[in-house]
């Protein structure tokens, strides 16, 4: 009973830690986005703005998602 | 986490212990990823503003600028044209000569700077250059023009009257 305990812990610990990893990666791509359309529009253009803000917000939506994963992991 | 199954939420927050209160859990980190990642696409969302509320206008009523005689050959004024946000140089490249361009350079937009030996426009963020006659890229990273401001010598006075148009 108490091996199958910690592998269930185990199995959580991997879990909430490969999420964590996943969001870290996506954070980076936004920033990366960010920087873009922030380059774009110091030069005097604008076209990247939209695509960047969009595909931003599809990166907070997936993470949001993630996070709810993480707080049902919890309970 | 075992050690926090039996103390209250507030406790593990506002710890008594410092090492305690410099822990952080997997988890609480991964939340304030996900908060920085909401900011972030607010951020975005910034330029897309910005973007919608459209470039100056390209139609700019006249203003005077400065004195025919009040530059001697090689010298600068800057000034704001067409809006005070827009800053602007002059520059006097000859007797009868004079050239003015937004202060921007379009990579970047660092102010730009007037290199006295070299005829040119130098921007020191990255070491662009611009033609000076007639605003081209000479070096460097900007991918386009600088925008020449059109001008009008009305008697002893130097007027800003648009933007010349791309040869």
């Amino acid at each position: 009973m108490s091996v199958e305990k910690d592998v269930r812990k185990t199995q959580r610990t991997q879990a909430i830690t490969l999420i964590m990893v996943f969001v870290l990666v996506l954070v980076l791509l936004q920033l990366w986005l960010l920087t873009a359309a922030m380059d774009e529009f110091l030069a005097g253009h604008g076209g990247l703005a939209l695509p960047t803000f969009l595909a931003s917000c599809i990166t907070f939506g997936i993470n949001l998602w993630l996070l709810r994963y993480v707080n049902r992991i919890d309970e | 986490m075992a050690k926090h199954d039996n103390i209250p939420k507030w406790r593990t927050d506002f710890p008594t212990r410092w090492i305690d209160d410099n822990y952080v859990t997997r988890r609480d980190f991964t939340k304030f990823l996900v908060l920085t990642s909401g900011a972030i696409a607010l951020g975005n969302g910034y330029f897309v503003i910005r973007r919608s509320e459209g470039p100056a206008p390209a139609a700019a009523s006249p203003m005077r600028i400065a004195a025919v005689d009040e530059l001697a050959v090689g010298e600068v004024k800057l000034f704001h044209y067409p809006t005070d946000n827009d800053p602007a140089i002059l520059v006097r490249i000859g007797e009868t000569e004079y050239a003015a361009y937004r202060q921007r350079c379009t990579h970047l937009s660092c102010p730009v700077v007037y290199k006295h030996d070299g005829h040119s426009l130098e921007c020191p963020c990255h070491n662009g250059s611009f033609d000076v006659a007639d605003g081209r890229v000479l070096a460097g990273p900007p991918p386009s023009r600088l925008p020449k401001i059109a001008l009008k010598i009305d008697g002893e006075e130097i007027h800003a009257v648009g933007w010349e148009e791309e040869a």
